[in-house]
């Protein structure tokens, strides 16, 4: 006897099922393919598979269940809805037919493998659906057909069990009645797949060619599979309804008390046997269903190579049209196939169920589960890929469901969709649901999803070490996650998230949930090397059991939030056990080129929220707790005056630091030479930056920028390191200028890309040489396009500093006349012969130029200066389909918010879903000395036009 | 408790890094949706009836995600198994009709 009444066995989670080349290839009759199926799918049989129970059995088990109530009383009858789908079926199978053959006829195609072995005499003996299918409920035969013991148990079973339902009289369906619906059910079945043998194709003349028997060929086979694939949807349907109809008796005879003791133990271990089994049977015929779609689909593809090629041609020209084909990806149609599959059958199918199960709520339970689904529907995406974290159950859903798997890839799914969602997102509507997102991650990294090590540490939790490298290896699929700049990101997502800590405390989340941040942040150290050992109780032991997923999270689990964590912190952190503020351990981050100052604030906070986790404890000095209090960098760098709030520039040149000094101050340190510290922060009190001394910072920047050694402390400084009080700061700019017109203007500048960006490891500095290396002292520097301008205008005004000019697009005209020294700031790439004189290649530079250097793109003359959407479609104006890269750099001017030049260098990307390029936020530009123009090319480098 | 290796499969069966972003992100949605759904329902079918009265009326004044938490994991038996099986039965579900090989 087979387990749970299903023939075959129980249907074991997990286990294979289905292979397509099963379903189709080892033989024409379906039973066999998928007998064979079903054998890889864990159910028993199969000695021999003519002796083993066939589909068509097992389907007919399945669907006895179906019989609970008097057909015609309660919509179609089942024999209604069978005609109806065979009817469907036919009628698509004969207008393909139609198109596939040719003649008159009505032989059999020698093609299919006969008969199916598996069908019964009895189901072979039916008559068509046509013919047969009753609209009214069969009328009992005079003397019934004796009922069989199977149909019999069957009934009883159900019966038993509360399963079937009552019919119009209000009394359960008798035997007599279940075992003629079955019977109804069955003829339904074998009527179907009688029907499709039945209709063959006309012969094929005698005189047809080779070509025209090849295809005929391949039309039966295509046939063939289509064919199985059609009969195991009926099976699917009948296995459908038979589950959802005992489902819904089931909820609707569903007590009081029995809520109330499924309450108690939990409603799985009461949820009858014979509905378990009649859903195990609904999922294997869905998994049986699956594999014949798929199986037709490789059929058809395989047996129509003409059509096989045009889907592959339009495959790869849609993909080269978002700039994503790759030819190693030939796979991927297939994959993408198989979860179109999942979608339609696990997806859809579930749904149903759904809804099927809350057809037993009371009017009142529907309402509030509308209400709750309303509430997540309105969360935006990414918050619902987490959705069972926060829109509902804050985090239970992860944590208890599952550290891998599914949140895993939710994680991953919504890391990627972060960062795509950072680039688009520009209200402050969705900057701030994309900040509620954080504090989410946190708890999926908490839950052990995702480490500082990104997907490594993901996947050695969900598999080994070896996948997780292969997909780091994949140049497709996983699309940020493969990326270095995505795990980069991911990172200081979940660091991020860390220090957001305090967020969630405010929101009140209760212990459990804090406990798993704190485990999480355990974690985090340990994975990322924080130089953290784990001293605390929590063992290795217990963090791989966490790892695994075998944290039993229910009782043990308020256990492990206190004592461990706390053991943990106390032990790791002796400073939580009230050391004197006064021996803080002084730290400070120096900001690197293109580095924006909130990122460093950002790291000050990492580094400080890793020694005092709780921000509130009375032991953290003030100003630590305000760095740790604030909700971001770009917070803290407007609370001090390092941002301007129209424009989002920063003060912060390169190589001056931040950081709190041994007595717990805030101290901002400029790199310039003469300069003085400022304190941001002493003793808790915040200092605002004065203008002046933001202006002074800026001119001193200036000054050793004109020195020739940006921004070194040894820089050549010639005039007084602060502004006056009161000086107009383009008259200091001015005067700056033209006290130095003949100085060497050498510039030394590192293009970096930040270390999240695309491409950050490809970007390679170079150094450009100054007047002094390559021209004489008597002539026009032709290698350098300031030193002729400020010669031949020594007194020419500065640069409008007040409203600065965009960089226009560079004339065409390579004879212009000089321009202006204002011009020269503003139209830096339009300089004449200026740019002709520093190719080194031949590259006329009079125009707009993409160039390629060292693989990566670089377009020069366009005019960034705008919004990044008119600045993308200006280079594509200029540059066409060559700047539609993933590695396109910007080289272009831009003025911070007193309007001293930048050299912008900004990354355009193409999102990955192939749409519209976009530009990279602002923030990765570098600092510029006013007179600074276009730097050389380099000199060595293969920086040409892009062909 | 949960199987480590049969969410290894799933992560197998679905092969999500063969699809384009915008299609992860997509059945991600789908999968959280009915996680989602099939947690509530049942948390409610676990409710009893002074329970889900409770519940209907905390409703009605639009709680915030903390409240709601703290009355789904505090009033509701077996909350956090209601969803421990919601993803159990759909990774049980995608690899019955997910091939593996």
């Amino acid at each position: 006897m087979p387990k749970n009444g299903i023939p075959g066995g129980d249907y074991p989670p997990g286990k294979k099922t289905s292979n397509p080349k099963d379903a189709v290839d080892k033989g024409p009759a379906i039973p066999k393919g998928l007998s064979g199926i079903a054998k890889r799918a864990g159910f028993e049989p199969e000695e021999d598979i003519v002796d083993a129970p066939t589909i068509a059995e097992q389907a007919a088990k399945a669907r006895a269940a179906v019989k609970d109530s008097p057909a015609g009383t309660e919509g179609p009858s089942i024999g209604e809805e069978q005609a109806s789908v065979r009817a469907a079926v036919k009628a698509g199978r004969d207008a393909g037919r139609k198109e596939r053959t040719r003649g008159t006829g009505g032989t059999k195609r020698g093609v299919r493998g006969g008969k199916d072995s598996t069908v019964s005499a009895e189901q072979e003996s039916a008559t068509t659906p046509e013919t047969n299918v009753p609209e009214v409920p069969p009328v009992q035969d005079p003397q019934p057909e004796r009922v069989s013991t199977e149909v019999e148990s069957e009934y009883y079973r159900l019966r038993d069990t509360n399963l079937l339902k009552s019919g119009a009289d209000g009394f359960v369906i008798s035997l007599e009645e279940f075992a003629a619906q079955k019977k109804e059910e069955s003829s339904a079945v074998a009527a179907s797949t009688e029907a499709a043998q039945d209709t063959s194709p006309e012969p094929l003349p005698a005189d047809a060619t080779p070509l025209e028997r090849q295809r005929r060929l391949r039309s039966d086979i295509v046939n063939d599979a289509v064919e199985k694939m059609e009969a195991q949807g009926v099976k699917a349907e009948l296995a459908k309804k038979a589950y959802f109809d005992a489902l819904r008796t089931h909820q609707k005879n569903r007590g009081f008390a029995g809520i109330a003791a499924e309450s108690f133990v939990g409603d799985n271990l009461l949820t009858p046997k014979a509905l378990k089994e009649l859903r195990h049977a609904w999922v294997y015929e869905r998994a049986l269903s699956a594999a014949t779609q798929r199986a037709a689909t490789e059929v058809r593809l395989k047996e129509k190579p003409a059509t096989r090629e045009a889907m592959l041609e339009r495959l790869k020209a849609k993909n080269e049209a978002k700039g994503t084909y790759n030819p190693e990806n030939h796979d991927i149609q297939k994959r993408y196939e198989r979860m179109v599959t999942l979608k339609s059958v696990v997806t859809g199918q579930e749904e149903e169920e759904l809804t099927a199960r809350t057809e037993g709520f009371s009017t009142r339970d529907k309402k509030t589960l509308e209400l709750m689904l309303e509430r997540y529907k309105k969360a935006p995406p990414a918050l619902r890929i987490l959705g069972t974290s926060a829109a509902l159950l804050g985090g239970a859903a992860l944590l208890a469901g599952s550290p891998l798997g599914l949140a895993a890839l939710g994680m991953a799914g919504t890391s990627a969709g972060l960062r795509y969602w950072a680039e688009k997102a520009k209200s402050p509507e969705m900057q701030k649901w994309l900040q509620r997102v954080a504090p989410v991650a946190s708890i999926v990294g908490a839950a052990g999803a995702l480490a500082d090590y990104g997907i490594q540490f993901g996947h050695k939790i969900a598999g080994t070490e070896k996948k997780a490298k292969e997909f780091l290896a994949k140049k497709e699929g996983l699309g940020d996650l493969d990326s270095l700049e995505n795990l980069e990101h991911i990172s200081k997502e979940r660091r991020k998230a860390l220090v957001a800590k305090e967020s969630i405390a405010r929101h009140g989340r209760i212990g459990r949930v804090l406990t798993s941040v704190g485990l999480g942040f355990f974690l985090g150290h340990q994975a990322s090397g924080a130089g953290h050992e784990a001293t605390s109780d929590v063992s290795s032991d217990q963090m791989d059991s966490f790892a695994e997923g075998k944290v039993d999270y229910a009782a043990p689990h308020q256990e492990v939030t206190s004592s461990h964590l706390k053991t943990y912190l106390d032990s790791t952190h002796a400073v939580e056990a009230g050391v004197p503020a006064s021996t803080i351990e002084p730290y400070s981050v120096d900001i690197d080129p293109g580095q924006g100052m909130d990122k460093l604030f950002v790291e000050l906070r990492d580094h400080y929220k890793g020694i005092y986790p709780d921000p509130d404890a009375a032991t953290v000095p003030p100003g630590i707790r305000h760095i740790l209090n604030a909700n971001s960098g770009d917070e803290l760098s407007r609370e001090f005056g390092f941002i301007n709030n129209e424009n989002a520039s920063y003060v912060m040149k390169e190589g001056d630091s931040l950081g709190f000094d041994a007595q717990g101050n805030l101290v901002f340190t400029p790199a310039a030479s003469g300069a003085q510290s400022i304190e941001l922060l002493k003793e808790g009190v915040p200092h605002h930056l004065t203008a002046a001394e933001q202006q002074g910072h800026f001119l001193r920047h200036a000054e050793a920028s004109m020195a020739g050694t940006h921004p070194s402390p040894e820089a050549h400084v010639t005039s007084a390191t602060t502004v006056p009080s009161g000086e107009d700061p383009s008259a200091m700019l001015n005067r700056l200028q033209t006290v130095h017109p003949s100085e060497p203007v050498g510039h030394e500048e590192v293009l970096r890309a930040e270390p999240g960006s695309l491409g950050a490891e490809d970007i390679h500095s170079y150094d450009a040489p100054t007047i002094s290396d390559s021209l004489p002292e008597t002539s026009i520097p032709e290698q350098s396009p300031v030193a002729p301008v400020a010669e031949s205008q020594p007194s020419a005004p500065a640069p409008a500093v007040e409203k600065p000019e965009p960089a226009p697009v560079a004339p065409e005209t390579p004879s212009a006349p000089a321009q202006a020294p204002e011009s020269v700031t503003a139209h830096a790439f339009a300089e004449p012969g200026a740019p002709q004189a520093m190719n080194p290649h031949g590259v006329d530079l009079n125009k707009p130029q993409l160039l390629v250097n060292n693989g990566l793109k670089f377009a020069h003359g366009v005019d960034t200066d705008d919004s990044y959407s008119r600045a993308f479609a200006e280079s594509q104006r200029l540059f066409g389909e060559g700047a539609k890269d993933t590695n396109v750099y910007f080289v272009a001017r831009d003025y911070d918010a007193l309007g001293n030049p930048y050299l912008a260098v900004r990354m355009v990307f193409t999102p990955p879903d192939g749409s519209t390029p976009q530009m990279a936020p602002y923030g990765e530009g570098v600092s510029l000395s006013p007179e600074f123009t276009m730097p050389p090319l380099p000199k060595d480098a293969d920086y040409k036009p892009l062909s | 408790m949960t199987d480590t290796t049969k969410f290894e499969k799933m992560v197998d069966a679905l092969d999500i890094s063969a699809l384009p972003v915008e299609e992860q992100e997509e059945l991600l949605l789908d999968l959280n949706s009915l996680i989602f759904r099939s947690s509530l329902v049942r948390m409610i079918e676990n409710m009893d009836e002074a329970t889900r009265e409770e519940f209907s009326v905390l409703m009605e004044k639009n709680p915030d995600e903390e409240e709601l938490e703290a009355f789904l994991l505090n009033r509701v038996p077996n909350a956090e198994e209601s969803v421990q099986e919601a993803i159990e039965t759909l990774a049980d579900d995608i690899l019955a009709v997910s091939d593996i090989d």
